[in-house]
């Protein structure tokens, strides 16, 4: 896996999801006092989870082979803000080729505004600061505006997009009585714990995923893709 | 010394029954309990009103149909169920409305065991179980006819069914804590 500093943090690559997006509720939405409210589904039939190889080979980080799988459901009530940037809160269950389920929930961001623009403000109003200002709030509510009118993207836009994830992996039972029969539960709530180990790091570090999320002209709301790296956080080891 | 503080009344605005057995995701053990994510399945949960209950609309209630959406619950080892709830749904006049919740539901002493295992099961066809849910659900929506909601803390008081330790069905009352 391939290794990058944020300060005092490392990141390590864990695996990629790529997904078919599409908005629900025939694209109608919630407009509120804080912004729009849509609803976005994952298409599990058209997703892959996926470990890449990299330049790093699977098992710089110890315990962790892969994830190989699909995404099983996952949808996002997110809100449109009036400023122009999608606010996600969303959720996300993966299935691995083992039939391990794990449980993803995610917050994020997403910036309509264009940032050209937004820089050719600056310059423009270089020594007016309340023009500046003025500028901005201009762009920001014109993204809005615009996205929530249908105006035109160019044939396919992609966008950043970085999340930050949490994960619960299935685990085998637990319990605080040493020694005790753990053969209770139903075979459907254990039948995976023998390869619980390999998705345990999941729940053992915080994620962030960054990627791109792409629009295509024709569709209603213009959304139509995700594709995300997931990246494990944990404190740079002591030198 | 004050008096309580809880001189509110509580005012109807809709019912539902939501069939809980279309689509599940059994994740397994977490630390704490069992992760089960619950869909109902969409365009199929009306919202009505309760014969006779009085409502906050007058002769008129909410009314329409749950879009979709799903409760991505946590059975915990103590017992106790914890809901955590979005859905979006649609009066029959065209509102968009969405709810986000969270909620819990006692399965009685030694409930978990019961929904967790093999045997003994938790309720039977001729005797279900019946646990009692409570929610605080926050409204949102755009209909200018239904902004009303979106002021108030609501309160739901509900029941799921189990069958065979599976949650069949769960139906609820939700309020409006008049200020």
């Amino acid at each position: 896996m391939s290794e990058s500093d944020i300060g005092d943090i490392t990141s390590d690559y864990f695996f990629s999801i790529k997904a078919g997006v599409s908005i629900q509720a025939q694209g109608k939405s919630i407009v509120g006092p804080a912004g729009a409210r849509l609803y976005f589904a994952f298409n599990s039939g058209t997703s892959r989870v996926w470990t890449k190889p990299r330049a790093d080979t699977p098992g710089r980080v110890s315990g962790w082979e892969g994830f190989e799988g699909t995404v099983l459901s996952g949808g996002d009530f997110a809100l449109l803000r009036l400023d122009g940037v999608f606010q996600l809160d969303g959720r996300l269950t993966l299935k691995s080729r083992e039939g391990v389920l794990t449980d993803a929930k995610y917050t994020g961001m997403i910036d309509l505004v264009d940032s050209a623009r937004i820089a050719r403000a600056f310059t423009e109003h270089e020594h007016d600061r309340k023009g500046l200002t003025k500028a901005i709030h201009t762009l920001e509510a014109a993204a809005f505006e615009e996205y929530m009118r249908g105006k035109p993207l160019s044939a396919r836009l992609e966008l950043p997009i970085v999340l930050s994830v949490a994960f619960e992996a299935a685990n085998t039972p637990w319990t605080n009585a040493p020694g005790e029969d753990l053969s209770w539960p139903a075979k459907r709530y254990v039948a995976h714990e023998k390869d619980f180990w390999r998705y345990r790091l999941l729940m053992r570090r915080p994620f962030v995923a960054a990627g791109k999320i792409s629009f295509e002209q024709n569709l209603p709301m213009g959304v139509s893709g995700m594709e995300l790296d997931f990246l494990g956080l944990s404190p740079k080891a002591a030198s | 010394m004050r008096s309580t503080l809880f001189d509110r009344d509580l005012l109807y605005l809709f019912s539902y029954d939501v069939d809980l057995e279309m689509r599940r995701e059994e994740v397994g053990f977490v630390p704490g309990g069992v992760r089960v994510n619950i869909f109902a399945k969409p365009n199929e949960t009306r919202l009505y009103n309760v014969a006779r209950e009085r409502s906050m609309l007058g002769a008129k209630s909410i009314q329409g149909t749950i879009l979709g959406g799903g409760d991505f619950a946590l059975i915990r080892s103590d017992d106790i169920g914890v809901l955590d709830v979005q859905l979006l749904m649609e009066t029959d006049d065209g509102a968009l409305i969405y709810s986000t919740y969270r909620g819990v539901f006692s399965a009685g002493p030694r409930g978990f065991r019961r929904l967790i295992s093999e045997k003994p099961h938790l309720g039977s066809e001729a005797h279900p179980f019946e646990g009692l849910v409570y929610i605080a659900p926050r409204y949102e929506t755009a209909d200018p006819r239904y902004a009303w909601i979106m002021q108030y803390q609501c309160a739901g008081f509900g029941r799921v069914t189990v069958v065979d330790s599976l949650v069949r069905a769960g139906t609820f009352d939700i309020y409006a804590m008049d200020g």
